[in-house]
């Protein structure tokens, strides 16, 4: 990396840094400024990952503030940078913002959509507890007219088969026993 | 670890160490099992007669014969549906103990544990596809059954 580049990737992430902050505190106006400055600058230096990052947070900006539209585009071109880099997290974020705006714009079917796929893979990584996700969560609840700990029944309303196995996990086990038995755990992820 | 929906599931990896608590495990299976047909129910999601694996390599180390009293009036009741997978004769008496009268407890070798695991998810599946209030035909087991 240049020094030029260094310090334009620099001054973008403070830019980015105080706009979230801001956006924190209410300060719309000024986070959507600095926002948009961050995103010009990432654009210029060509980081893809930056780019992305500042149209994620310049989205949930404009999405704030009204600015439906404008947030949907920020979001949807995030949404397939984060893919092409095949970014996860990003994505996700990137759906939740998708849905709030299809929220917005009274489609509902696609709010539920973005949300339930987003929500889905933060529960996968052990991030479902974070603000955006509850929200989706709580949003999603609201819509379905069920209780947020039923979203997943929601999404899959069919028969289920409690499982529940208890494994002995004692000392003689250790070894090639509970290899063999971590082994047989993972034949359920695909069935 | 928590209840999780079969497209969500990822496998715990599990250490062994200690004894076994092969009673609290079961009345923690119960508790778990309760709570988890609450939310089900509230839910209006409909559920098939719920499965209890027990795998045990020696003899309980707790006391578990309230336990097992418990398990034995579940399979009774229609409740729940047991398989127990003895890992050594001394765990196949306890686990016979803890089926029903002429109910099969399962023995197994090291080497049939994958084929195990594999034939409970292929029978999970199909137990939960098939229609409401039928029962399903499980796959035939690729390892020994011995009652």
């Amino acid at each position: 990396m240049s020094p030029l580049h260094r310090l334009q990737t620099l001054e973008a992430d403070t830019l980015s840094n105080v706009g979230v902050l801001l956006r924190e505190l209410g300060n719309l106006g000024e986070a959507e400024l600095l926002l948009t400055q961050s995103l010009a600058i990432q654009e210029t230096a060509q980081n893809g990952e930056g780019v992305a990052a500042a149209q994620g947070n310049l989205g949930g900006v404009k999405e704030a503030l009204g600015k439906v539209d404008e947030a949907e585009g920020m979001y949807r071109r995030a949404l397939a940078l984060f893919d092409l880099r095949e970014n996860r997290e990003g994505k996700d974020n990137a759906r939740i913002g998708l849905g709030n705006v299809a929220h917005r714009r009274g489609r509902e079917d696609e709010a539920k959509q973005f949300w339930m796929g987003a929500i889905s893979y933060f529960e996968s990584v052990g991030a479902g507890g974070s603000a955006s996700v509850q929200i989706a969560r709580k949003n999603l609840a609201k819509l379905s007219g069920e209780e947020p700990l039923q979203v997943a029944y929601a999404r899959n309303p069919s028969q289920r088969t409690p499982c529940v196995l208890v494994i002995d996990c004692s000392g003689s086990m250790s070894g090639r026993s509970i290899e063999l038995v971590n082994a047989g755990l993972r034949e359920f992820e695909n069935p | 670890m928590p209840w999780t929906d079969a497209d969500q599931y990822n496998a715990p990896e599990l250490d062994a160490e200690g004894g076994l608590a092969f009673g609290a495990g079961i009345d923690l299976a119960f508790l778990e099992l309760e709570r988890h047909k609450i939310e089900l129910n509230l839910s209006g999601t409909p559920y098939t007669r719920p499965w209890l694996v027990l795998m045990a390599s020696h003899h309980p180390s707790d006391h578990w014969e309230s336990s097992a009293e418990r398990v034995r009036s579940a399979i009774q009741d229609k409740s729940c549906v047991v398989f127990p997978f003895a890992l050594s004769e001394e765990a196949r008496d306890a686990l016979s103990a803890i089926q029903i009268p002429g109910g099969p407890v399962f023995m197994l070798m090291q080497s049939q544990f994958l084929a195990a695991f594999g034939w409970l998810s292929a029978s999970a599946v199909q137990v939960s596809s098939a229609a409401p209030g039928q029962g399903a035909l499980l796959p035939t087991p690729s390892f020994e059954i011995r009652n």
